[in-house]
């Protein structure tokens, strides 16, 4: 596939690497996992959440979560091709622009985007009103144009696709958020992961599968939700790592009391996207 | 901002709005459905009172705005907005071996896109036929106006060169997709950074400076503007995705910074009534040298 000469776009080299960097030198290399220090353990980072910024769609939604930015747009619901179905179609699309990741991602080298689609997809499903929506389909289309872990992406898609779809005026269920937390090394666990915690993680369970280190220390894990907050309810659970059962109830809970706080800025930018458009005040 | 346009475009509070439709108890609703079933008469009907649909009048540019250095897993981004039509361009730089006929030279490979996300009227998948229209145009352009020399691109000769990936996506599509394109990607080339790198012939690697970066070397800045014309009579600059259907010839000018032509490409019939296709050319030269002079201030603040 790769190797298949695309005419649709212009030419360029078969291979190309990005920049290597010279070695970082002893006086400032990184030293190990260190502490947060500007901000709390379970403070998630300020969102910024603004809807109806793509006035070709049908709603769409803007947000910017930590090093990740995407716009989402929300086409329909819109007539379908047959065969006839009861319920209404979500398609969804996940793209990143190639400058959205380092490295860069090369268009259809990419399979990243595909596995993110099937989870959103899933996450979205129980929060839209599908039935209300015989033979139409409503199309969903994400466009990542920064990204740091794919978590962040997924957690930050599910807002800001939740945003987007209430924007269209298409009746949901409840808002879903997403959130991500983590539980580090020395078994603490944070909200809204940097990149640089899920590194430091990654690299330790690394570390220890080498060693044999097997129970040793303290397990660590990362875990994604996808909740409806507004109903108590769990739409999509996703974890990595290891951990004993009663850290990932805890690492739910505080999963779930996150997401709260994203629902309450979602509701809040739905609403200032509404009396902008001067349909606020009744209903 | 995108909601007061839209209620501007169909309320026209600036415009006369037309009373299209006959009698009707909603016309709100009516002038709605007047302009999706009748859209040439709609619009022709703007024009006689000398506005737009979307309320500007009749010779008016849309407003531009460019932010710059936004996205920071690029080495350079630019977002452009020219009314409600928004493109992002971000430069990612890699590092390649030159081709044998070339070792004095690096590559640049620029790309638009036009998303399904941006409009109903593209589908998800490669790029459509217009993307890659504006892509073969953009790459015309920087060739021939040696925007971004690939001889500045060299880190050895014959061993290492840059590759610059300039990538540029449609996020909202409301016409005039080529000029906001171009004004994206000369704001984001002179927003990029490189770092400074060096090639090791032991170890036959680059490698790349932390601390030192520098500007790219860039030639001439070309900047485009393209207009359409309406029913052989108007010739209207910075056509909206709801004219461009309707409007049969499209003429695209870019100059650079001495107004010498860098592009010219019209196509469809020339000409308005009782005017040359030459003489209509001219004009829109003229008017795109004014329009082209403010566009530069903009993207000179922006890279402040």
């Amino acid at each position: 596939m790769a190797t298949a000469f695309d005419r649709r776009r212009i030419p360029a080299p078969e291979i190309s690497i990005p920049p290597i960097y010279e070695p970082l030198l002893d006086g400032e290399a990184e030293a190990g996992p260190s502490k947060r220090v500007d901000r709390a353990n379970d403070e998630a980072r300020p969102i910024f959440l603004k809807t109806g910024l793509i006035s070709q769609a049908n709603g769409s939604g803007y947000i910017e979560s930590g090093g990740v930015k995407i716009a989402c747009s929300v086409y329909g619901p819109r007539p379908k091709a047959p065969p006839y179905t009861p319920q209404g179609t979500l398609n969804l699309e996940v793209k990143f622009a190639p400058f959205a990741s380092d490295p860069r991602g090369a268009p259809l080298r990419d399979t990243e985007p595909i596995h993110l689609s099937q989870l959103l997809t899933q996450s979205l499903i129980p929060a839209i009103q599908l039935d209300q929506f015989p033979k139409s389909s409503i199309d969903i289309y994400l466009l990542i144009l920064e990204s740091d872990t794919p978590s962040n992406v997924l957690s930050a898609g599910l807002t800001v696709s939740s945003a987007a779809i209430a924007d269209a005026g298409i009746a949901m269920n409840g808002l879903g958020t997403g959130s991500v937390v983590l539980t580090d090394q020395n078994g603490e666990i944070l909200v809204d992961p940097e990149e640089s915690e899920e590194i430091a993680l990654q690299s330790q369970a690394q570390a220890q599968g080498q060693g044999q280190g097997q129970g040793q220390g303290n397990g660590a894990g990362k875990l994604l939700v996808g909740a409806l907050p507004a109903l108590g309810k769990v739409t999509n659970l996703y974890m990595e790592g290891e951990v004993e059962v009663d850290q990932a109830i805890q690492m739910i809970e505080k999963a779930i009391a996150a997401s709260r706080d994203t629902h309450t800025v979602l509701a809040q930018s739905l609403l200032e996207g509404a009396l902008e458009r001067g349909i606020g005040g009744e209903a | 901002m995108a909601a007061t346009m839209a209620a501007q475009s169909t309320a026209g509070p600036s415009a006369p709005a037309p009373a299209p439709a006959p009698a009707n108890s909603a016309p709100a609703a009516s002038a709605e459905v007047f302009k999706k079933l009748h859209p040439s008469q709609y619009l022709s009907r703007f024009l006689n009172k000398g506005y737009r649909p979307d309320g500007r009048k009749l010779k008016a540019w849309r407003d531009v705005s460019i932010n710059v250095g936004s996205v920071s897993t690029a080495h350079g981004s630019s977002l452009v907005r020219m009314g409600d039509t928004t493109m992002v361009c971000g430069i990612k730089a890699e590092i390649a071996e030159p081709t044998a006929q070339a070792p004095n030279e690096g590559y640049v490979v620029p790309n638009i896109d036009l998303p399904a996300l941006c409009s109903p009227n593209f589908k998800p998948g490669p790029p459509g036929d217009e993307a890659q229209t504006y892509s073969n145009w953009l790459n015309d352009l920087l060739v021939s106006s040696s925007t971004l020399p690939p001889s500045s691109l060299v880190i050895a000769s014959g061993k290492a060169v840059w590759v610059i990936y300039i990538d540029v996506v449609c996020i909202n599509y409301d016409g005039n997709a080529f000029d906001a394109a171009v004004l994206a990607v000369m704001a984001a080339l002179k927003n990029t950074r490189l770092p400074k790198a060096k090639y090791d012939e032991e170890t036959a690697r680059t490698i790349c400076s932390r601390t030192e970066i520098y500007p790219l070397q860039l030639g001439s800045i070309p900047l485009s503007c393209s207009f359409g014309i309406f029913d052989s009579t108007h010739l209207l600059p910075d056509p909206s995705s709801y004219e461009s259907p309707l409007l049969p010839t499209t003429i695209s000018i870019a100059l650079d910074e001495d107004n010498n032509a860098c592009l010219i490409r019209q196509e469809g019939l020339g000409g308005t009534q009782g005017k040359t296709g030459e003489r209509v050319l001219g004009e829109a030269w003229t008017i795109a040298e004014g329009r082209i002079k403010e566009l530069r201030e903009i993207l000179e603040e922006s890279s402040i």
